[in-house]
């Protein structure tokens, strides 16, 4: 089998024939865009377990679905993930316009990818309080590295982190989000009930992003991703939309830093049987090596 | 007329508005307006002549439908209510015969998702897409590699580690 390594075309090839000895099916080896369009034209309603099955099917597959997945199946990802999307009966294309007041943007400072953040986790929750505030040792790192990334504030400042218990995401209040939005009272919230916990309000929390790369203004607007956030952490409903704004995008450099990080939103795991909604709220989007994570972080690529 | 040539050699005379119906070829058309013969260099005849035949259906339906309309228009007669039930149920024809026509087998899908998308008819490229949705789902992880003949390349403890991952969605 040595020998096969100095020819990887040909291992490729005999890695192509199944167990029984057939050739596979051209479907599977169809281009990946066309492999992700199919994926993206089952509505997660009709099968909401079918990405994370997929994704089980063989390591082609589960490296296609691992990769930034068009906006299509980002958002087909969403409503499986998030039970609360489909449950709270939030999942709108077009938010309606009386909640786009000025006070409602909030740019959440999510300026790290996965790696970097399972890098800095804290193996308890009470040595990242100390940290929220003060560790830079991630950017110190990458200065030393020698790559340059404009500094976003600290790193997991609102990331819930440690060991997962039951009450661990309650330390949500203690985040720098949390201070964030208590500290603008006019932040608008929502009549909407939490599906993991007993809170009857959802903070409405939105960040943008700009799509433009040159120009100082555009006709594109500016994507939001808004979330529905409890005050206990729970997210109960995220999804994609794009405002029709003529966005000054002076200091372009910034948002774009936000638009081209991974916005990383931490589900609660399946904790009862009181939960009403299936699909339960986990991702397909965990790394082999992380695993033992205990809430598992749902990425979406913006 | 437009003559359209499949890799293997085939010519195909089709009406300009058939030929159309491929995103690639309207764009061919409209920058060289005398443009006749169109070789098709990825599309074997088998599998171009079963893209005509889409073609040359949803052209003709359209047309029908066009038809109808103007014929309603001149002749006076009643109020819309007519050309919409027309509409209606012409789109529920054209959907069943669509359901027919995409009845194949996973190699000509496989062909025909590849000739729509070179050809750029998103009609054609929805409806093989979609069927190939169909067949993926509701089906278990084993029963996708069964029906696609794929390898299963994981070993016993990754495979053990995805289940894990979302044990919901393999229950």
């Amino acid at each position: 089998m040595a020998i096969l390594s100095r020819f990887p075309r040909l291992k490729f090839l005999l890695n192509c024939f199944s167990d029984s000895g057939e050739a596979p099916s051209p479907i599977s080896l169809l281009p990946d865009e066309l492999l992700l369009k199919i994926f993206s034209m089952i509505p997660p309603a009709d099968d909401p377990g079918l990405l994370p099955r997929l994704s089980g099917v063989s390591r082609h597959f589960r490296r296609l679905l691992h990769s930034p997945l068009p906006a299509s199946l980002s958002l087909h990802k969403l409503t499986f993930c998030c039970p609360g999307i489909l449950h709270a009966g939030v999942l709108v294309p077009y938010y309606p316009d009386f909640y786009r007041s000025d006070h409602e943007k909030l740019y959440l400072e999510s300026s790290y990818d996965l790696s970097e953040t399972l890098d800095t986790v804290p193996s308890d929750s009470s040595s990242n309080q100390s940290q929220n505030f003060t560790d830079t040792s991630s950017y110190e790192k990458k200065k030393k590295n020698g790559r340059r990334r404009k500094w976003m504030g600290p790193t997991g400042s609102h990331m819930a982190s440690g060991n997962w218990s039951l009450s661990r995401e309650q330390d949500f209040n203690k985040t720098k989000v949390w201070e964030r939005i208590n500290k603008h009272h006019n932040w608008m919230k929502v009549k909407l009930n939490c599906v993991y916990c007993e809170c009857n309000e959802m903070w409405n929390l939105a960040m943008g992003g700009c799509l433009n790369d040159y120009s100082m203004s555009h006709e594109d607007g500016l994507l939001m991703l808004r979330v529905f956030v409890c005050d206990n952490g729970h997210v109960s409903g995220a999804w994609k939309e794009e405002k029709p704004w003529y966005y000054n995008c002076a200091g372009t450099g910034q948002l774009k830093m936000h638009f081209q990080a991974h916005l990383t939103i931490w589900l609660p795991q399946y904790v009862g049987d009181d939960i009403p909604s299936k699909p339960l709220p986990v991702s397909v989007k965990a790394d082999w090596e992380n695993t033992s994570v205990p809430v598992v972080p749902l990425l979406i690529e913006v | 007329m437009i003559t359209l040539t499949s890799s293997d050699g085939v010519q195909f005379d089709v009406r300009e508005a058939v030929a159309k119906e491929s995103q690639i070829i309207r764009d061919m058309i409209q920058d060289d307006c005398v443009i006749t013969n169109i070789p098709l260099a990825n599309v074997n005849h088998k599998i171009l002549s079963i893209v005509l035949e889409y073609c040359q259906m949803h052209v003709d339906k359209t047309e029908m439908e066009v038809n109808a309309s103007k014929h309603q228009t001149t002749t006076g007669e009643g109020s819309s209510s007519v050309p919409v039930a027309l509409k209606v149920s012409s789109n529920k024809n054209l959907n069943d015969w669509d359901k027919e026509f995409i009845n194949v087998d996973l190699d000509t899908l496989y062909d025909l998702i590849l000739a729509a998308n070179y050809l750029n008819i998103s009609g054609l490229l929805n409806l093989t897409t979609q069927a190939a949705a169909d067949i993926i789902k509701g089906k278990t992880t084993e029963e996708i590699r069964a029906t696609f003949n794929i390898k299963n390349d994981f070993t016993p403890e990754e495979e053990a580690a995805i289940r894990k991952e979302n044990p919901w969605a393999f229950e």
